[in-house]
């Protein structure tokens, strides 16, 4: 019993581990020889074969030996049209422009094609295609997921680090050490941290009443399980099906590959190269002096309404009396300033149980109720009014106090009797503060980036005892880590019942307190706005302001990256009994597991780049197989080996176990492959079994269903990014721009409106960010885009390494009448016919409409069929149109039409257009 | 790994031989005949879900299934066991803890956690329900309560796909994939086979609706649970239905030819989905459109129902109330016009711990929307051939769970070896209970029920036999029961 299988699951991915109790098989299983996969990888020999007229590498002597034996023929080579649009969707994810297809189609030879082969894995657009295919196992997003789900405006660092480490063909060895553990390499550079943000695709849970360590223990889990998934091809968790039911990795085997990874630490790195800062710092003074000089204008209006409006509302506010703070201590290292309006501002040390002493002297005679008022602010993370990243705060209590002069005296405690807020976060209402609680307060959340206050009417009132009294506030943030205020302005008064009257602008009291003609721009503007003043030349003068403002460059712009450090001293590791993160059990050290070749680790206490160097060292019988099979899968739709996240005893074995190792044995060689990426592509693209006709060969249907000894390609609908890309390309809209933040593409309208959360945030991006590449869409986790979600892309919450490919009635609805889609027919409906010439009889016009169609939309010649239909399908909506200028109107859409055309010409084009992009030939890989 | 060439690759060899219809095809290979590939690729495509018969006589036509991903406590809910109130924090008898395996909970120092819940008989058949489900006692009548289920599987993910396809792994065909394929769906303008899901997802996600090997008109069609429930549905501006049926028209040849030249079957699957689509355009708004139900059914479906101020339940925001009423309303009107098979999810019912509170708010999501769809599926004279189930993945231990990582209320931990499902209609004989558990709801002590068996029922109910209701897959004759499955008698009416 002991020491046989253990297995883990996750609840919510807290480790579950369940003995089991009955699995005499796993004996057996290890007992055998070592399974194929954990076998040192050797390099067979390349076999003789009857037909070496048919090789054109070495993979096809391998395909073609099996071949042999099953007594099967290849298929024959793809017709050059097909192969080269193959090839481009391959290799970029974008078809062939039309002048690329004539030229190949007059000269498909070898050579031609190998040229095209080059040029392809030489461009930018190669480093997206292989980027979003990297990015499915680093599970990128945009977002935290989990319920807030806050986005991550710095995530899209990582991703173009991966497009730009694809397209340098950066080694996969280093590829992986830079990911895993860039941060520790010897004078780590800006890049090799970014790569790091690797670690940072988990989900993050911010949500109020998580616990932290909870959290924290899920991502170890997740990261551990997706070293196991991604590189050794072992589902280490055992977390998704029983396929690994007799594959033994104990569970000390877990932890010590979680050890690793326990000692994380996760800023944000500021990433900006020097040149970079240079020109933000000379930015933002550039701004702030045009907004000085802006601001005196505004100061200098004089006016006689304008004066005499100034005198009207000098009544101060009656009720509060503003603290005016002397002094301001933060217990855990916050540094508390104060500002011109007495508020207090906290910069520096961050930290949790925070405790914010006030001292202050009022001169209201009798005290009968304090008022906090917590204020959003540009320096603070998301605004504010607090200091966590998502701009929240949990006040767990408030105490006041009067202090007396007296030397040793104590001061006096007056506790507060209620408590009202203008919002209160759903489970963190305001009264929680009242009492001395740690673990309840007020917070505002997802009310962030706005201002709001607090009232507490005392039990008993302070009543002055002749002259001013000496107040003391502490306020507590006992809650959560990082969850303090982050600026905030104290006010008392003798009111009974006092109003809960939130003020806008906090800064309009002192306003009200300077005499006019003293105020300054700034105040003029804050007491015009709360007041409406309007008055044509000083509206002049405030939008002059404003248009300044809207060039004010962001502090988000600042280049910052998502990255991991190893944290001093480490975090002990201890395994945990029956998956209770709580329930810690005997202190397991970092180790890769027993059954694979050892790690060699350059200190003491191996780290993670000691196991990144493991996990590509040569002894390593896993990490070639893995990807090469992985590469391989996204050529032909099925892997060598078809289980590719399951190497393991459970898995499938490979169809051909000699081409997988001469492959991965070349690809790590050192003197071969070198682990280039570009290099394993470049030969398998250029094999003549890649180069197959995809046909279905009916003969061999029973005897080879899957196709596995790959008698023939196979056709592949293109994934849900590049069907995007596909139809923004055709219709010439695809803004080619390679990397950058992520955008917002439009959605449909009945989306929209919904609102809810955070994608209420969802502004669509304008100019060309509308039409960028599917893979630079924004991920929302918790309300992907519905087109990418309709197309099977993965929902990144955790390592994908294959996609489902489905086919439903949705995408059809998707590609017929999504305003994406939609605007794409209507744009490439003027191609068709931009460069019809105007002489051209209707016959003939058709027949050039339908001749670019096919050649714009498919990337070859249109046959007798596509004249037929799609011809008779433009002159029947000519017909409809001409008649109907009102709907012609609308099917061609807003935007001007080619000269050469009439409008029902264009209308009847669209619907041309929008019955290519709706071909199944049109989104699929042939 | 339908997504895997292995699996198209399958569904090609079953298209090819669909040139007679896919009918004739699902009962060749239901009679488990071996020559499957036909010599021609098929010169037209046929409807994958035309409606066919099975092998005996249906009583069920159409099935609702509702599932409660997490597992509901089915000693709170449908088995009362008022022993296991009497030994409340005793410990286990050390009989029943010897060779168990529970997820957080250490079976021999865990103590017995009766039910605080009171459970009343109800209806002429007089079958007790927890107070926590008077809207679904009312139906009493009505339900068979199964209470000596027991399946393979402990945790959700395994035990999701154990309950939909019969085997605790991933790439099988659903049960709805299976009845739709076996006997396809009158609905002729709307999905076979649609999901509707209100509150956070369950973790089998898209594997509860996979059409695993069978080909991928049979997969799950899923409906958005926010907002609308399927998006685009809408012609461009200026395009109007017979403009679109001429776009459809294009489309359709054109993909037929390259099917002819190519072979994939997968053009086929595409074309049937157009056709689909383009049907529910009309379809589809008009099955959304609840404007022309009466503010009475309304209200009884709770479709209005506001969320409760603190719905704050394992990670999700929304108004699962109120979407978990419309989808039961959206169930019946789905049935109405002929789909065959409606999967509802509701997920959120692991109740580790403040069991309690939990199941107070979950079962306020569900009990009175599932206990109308009940009254209303009768009173239009649905009900006798809509087979309705309600069913978690497991039940949970009659022991308070161990883990009480929070300091919260206790709860029960995940129990395979007895739970508790119930089913209505479709030719079910109501108002009975079947099996029983022994006095602490540890293991069945009369007529035990494995997953397997239940869905041999249920397919039996459709007039499928589950032994040959089979498709052939890497060598064998696959089936929805797996290797087991034997129909429950006492269930059929």
């Amino acid at each position: 019993m002991v020491g046989l299988l253990r297995r883990c699951w996750f609840r919510n991915g807290v480790i579950l581990v369940a003995m089991a109790c009955c699995v005499p098989s796993a004996e057996l299983c290890r007992a055998e020889q070592p399974h194929w996969a954990f076998r040192p990888i050797a390099k067979p020999e390349v076999p003789d074969v009857a037909r070496p007229g048919q090789v054109l590498n070495g993979i096809d002597r391998f395909i073609l030996k099996r071949l042999a034996v099953e007594n099967v023929r290849p298929a024959p080579p793809a017709d050059p049209a097909t192969l080269l649009r193959r090839i481009h969707l391959d290799l970029t994810g974008l078809p062939p422009q039309p002048g690329l297809v004539k030229s190949f189609l007059a000269d498909p030879t070898r050579e031609a094609y190998r040229e095209i082969v080059r040029r392809l894995l030489a461009s930018s657009h190669y480093g997206e295609r292989w980027g979003r295919f990297w990015l499915d196992m680093a599970r990128y997003g945009d977002s935290n997921g989990y319920e807030s789900d806050g986005i991550r405006p710095h995530a899209w660092r990582y991703r173009q680090w991966v497009i730009e480490a694809l397209n340098r063909d950066l080694p996969f060895d280093r590829f992986t050490v830079e990911q895993l553990a860039g941060d520790l390499l010897p004078d780590a550079t800006r890049d090799q941290r970014i790569a790091t943000g690797f670690h940072r695709n988990t989900l993050v849970n911010t949500e109020g009443g998580v616990d932290r360590e909870e959290d924290r223990v899920k991502r170890t889990v997740d990261r551990t399980n997706t070293l196991g998934k991604v590189w050794l091809g072992i589902t280490l968790g055992c977390c998704q099906c029983h396929d690994h039911k007799f594959d033994v990795f104990s569970q000390d085997d877990y932890f010590g590959v979680y050890a690793f990874f326990n000692s994380l630490d996760e800023p944000l790195i500021t990433v900006q190269t020097e040149q970079e800062s240079a020109i933000f710092r000379e930015q933002l003074e550039a701004y702030r002096v045009r907004r000085a000089k802006l601001l005196k204008a505004v100061a200098a209006f004089r006016s006689e309404t304008f004066t005499r409006w100034e005198k009207h509302v000098l009544r101060p506010q009656a009720g509060w009396e503003v603290l005016r703070p002397r002094e301001l201590v933060g217990s855990a290292g916050s540094k508390l300033t104060v500002e011109e309006d007495f508020s207090v501002l906290a910069t520096g040390p961050n930290s949790q149980a925070e405790t914010y002493t006030i001292r202050a002297t009022a001169d209201t005679k009798t005290i009968r109720a304090i008022r906090l008022q917590v204020l959003a602010d540009e320096r603070l993370p998301s605004r504010g009014p607090g200091r966590a990243s998502n701009g929240n705060f949990v006040l767990s209590s408030l105490r006041i106090f009067v202090e007396s002069q007296k030397a040793n005296s104590v001061a006096r405690r007056h506790r507060l009797a209620s408590a009202r807020a203008d919002f209160s976060q759903n489970s963190r209402q305001v009264t929680s503060v009242l009492g001395d609680d740690a673990t309840d307060g007020w917070a505002i959340h997802p009310r962030v980036g706005q201002d709001h206050v607090a009232v507490f009417s005392l039990r008993q009132p302070i009543v002055a005892n002749g002259g001013p009294v000496r107040l003391r506030v502490e306020l507590d943030h006992r809650v959560h880590e990082d969850h303090n205020i982050g600026r905030f302005q104290l006010s008392v008064s003798s009111a009974q019942v006092p109003l809960l009257q939130k003020v806008p602008d906090t800064g309009l009291l002192t306003t009200l307190k300077t005499p006019p003609g003293k105020r300054t721009g700034e105040q003029v503007l804050k007491l015009i706005r709360f007041f409406g003043y309007r008055e044509p030349e000083l509206d002049t003068r405030v939008a002059a302001v404003d248009r300044n403002d809207k060039t004010k460059p962001s502090v988000g712009e600042l280049p910052k990256a998502r990255a991991v450090v190893e944290r001093r001293p480490l975090r002990e590791t201890r395994l945990h009994h029956r998956g209770d993160f709580l329930d810690k059990g005997h202190v397991v050290r970092r180790a890769t597991p027993a059954d694979l070749p050892p790690l060699t680790s350059r200190g003491q206490v191996p780290d993670r780049l000691d196991l990144a160097r493991w996990l590509v060292s040569r002894d390593n019988p896993l990490t070639a197989r893995v990807i090469v099979n992985r590469v391989w899968q996204q050529y032909f739709g099925r892997g060598i080996v078809p289980t590719d996240d399951d190497f393991g005893s459970q898995g499938q074995r490979p169809s051909h176990p000699r081409l997988l190792d001469w492959l991965a044995f070349r690809f790590a060689d050192p003197d071969d492959g070198a682990w280039r990426l570009k290099w394993l592509h470049e030969l398998i693209v250029t094999s003549s079994t890649y180069r197959q006709s995809s046909k279905t060969r009916p003969e061999l249907g029973e005897r080879d269903p899957y196709n596995s000894w790959l008698a023939r390609q196979n056709r592949l609908r293109v994934e849900g990014e590049i069907v995007r890309d596909l139809a923004l390309s055709v219709s010439g809209l695809l803004d080619p721009r390679i990397g950058g933040p992520s955008v917002r593409p439009p959605q449909p309208a009945d989306l929209v409106k919904l609102g809810f959360q955070n994608s209420l945030a969802w502004k669509v991006s304008t100019g060309g960010d509308r039409y960028r590449r599917g893979l630079y869409t924004f991920f929302q986790r918790t309300v992907p885009y519905p087109m990418l979600v309709t197309f099977d892309v993965p929902d990144s919450n955790s390592a994908c390494t294959h996609r489902e490919r489905s086919n439903t009635p949705l995408q059809a609805l998707t590609l017929w009448n999504d305003p994406v889609f939609v605007e794409c027919a209507q744009r490439l409906g003027r191609r068709l016919v931009d460069s019809v010439p105007m002489v051209a009889g209707i016959d003939q016009r058709t027949r050039l409409v339908v001749d670019r169609a096919v050649r714009l939309g498919l990337g070859r010649e249109a046959g007798r069929i596509e004249h037929r239909v799609l011809g008779d399908l433009f002159r029947d909506n000519l017909e409809r149109y001409w008649a109907d200028e009102l709907s012609a109107r609308q099917v061609a859409g807003p935007g001007k039409w080619p000269h050469t055309a009439s409008l029902a010409e264009v209308a009847a084009a669209v619907g041309v257009a929008r019955v290519i992009l709706n071909l199944d030939e049109f989104i699929t890989r042939e | 790994m339908q997504n895997r060439i292995g699996g198209d690759a399958l569904r090609r060899d079953f298209l090819l031989t669909s040139a007679s219809g896919l009918g004739a095809l699902a009962f060749s290979s239901l009679l488990g005949r071996d020559g499957l590939m036909a010599a021609d690729p098929p010169t037209g495509h046929s409807n994958p879900l035309a409606v066919r018969g099975g092998h005996f006589p249906a009583t069920a036509k159409q099935c609702i299934f509702i599932f409660l991903a997490g597992a509901p406590s089915q000693i709170d809910l449908l088995d009362p066991k008022p022993e296991l109130v009497r030994h409340h924090g005793e410990p286990l008898p050390r009989e029943l803890t010897e060779g168990v395996r529970l997820a957080f909970t250490n079976a021999k120092t865990a103590r017995l956690k009766g039910s605080p819940r009171i459970f009343t008989p109800a209806g002429d058949c007089g079958t007790e329900f927890s107070d926590r489900l008077p809207f679904i006692a009312r139906n009493a009548d009505d339900i068979a309560v199964v209470r000596s289920m027991h399946t393979d599987e402990f945790n959700h993910h395994p035990a999701q796909l154990m309950m939909h396809t019969g085997v605790g792994r991933l790439g099988r065909p659903s049960v709805g994939a299976w009845v739709t394929y076996g006997l396809g769906s009158a609905s002729e303008n709307l999905p076979g086979y649609v999901v509707l899901s209100a509150g956070a997802g369950a973790s089998g996600g898209t594997s509860n609706w996979s059409n695993g090997f069978l080909p991928s008109s049979y997969r799950g069609v899923v409906f958005r649970s926010q907002g609308d429930p399927v998006l685009n549905l809408g012609n461009p501006g200026g395009i109007n239905r017979s403009d679109q049926s001429r776009s459809l028209d294009a489309i359709r040849r054109l993909n037929q030819q390259r099917l002819s030249l190519t072979g994939d079957p997968e053009i086929a699957s595409r074309i049937s989905a157009y056709e689909l689509a383009f049907r529910m355009q009309s379809a589809a708004p008009e099955l959304m459109d609840l404007s022309g139900e009466t503010r009475r059914t309304l209200e009884a479906y709770g479709v209005d129902r506001p969320e409760p101020s603190n719905n704050r339940h394992r990670g999700y925001t929304g108004n699962a109330h109120a979407t978990f009423g419309r989808n039961c309303l959206l169930a019946r009107r789905l049935v109405e016009r002929g789909v065959r098979f409606i999967s509802l999810y509701h997920a959120s019912w692991d109740h580790h711990d403040a069991l309690d509170k939990d199941l107070k708010y979950n079962t306020s999501v569900v009990d009175q929307p599932v206990g109308a769809l009940l009254k209303d599926l009768k009173q239009r004279g649905l009900l006798d051939s809509t087979l309705v189930v309600f069913s978690g993945e497991f039940g949970r231990t009659p022991l308070a769970d161990t883990h009480e990582g929070k300091g919260q209320q206790p709860g029960r931990d995940h129990h395979r070896y007895a739970y508790s499902l119930w089913m209505a209609g479709g030719g079910v004989r109501g108002g009975q209970v079947v099996g029983r558990t022994d006095d602490l709801g540890w293991a069945p002590a009369e007529r035990p029920v494995h997953v397997n068996d239940f869905h041999a029922t249920l397919l039996r109910l459709f007039g499928l036999d589950h032994l040959q209701l089979s498709q052939k897959f890497g060598g064998f004759d696959l089936r929805l029961t797996n290797v087991g499955g034997e129909v429950v008698p006492e269930l059929l009416g």
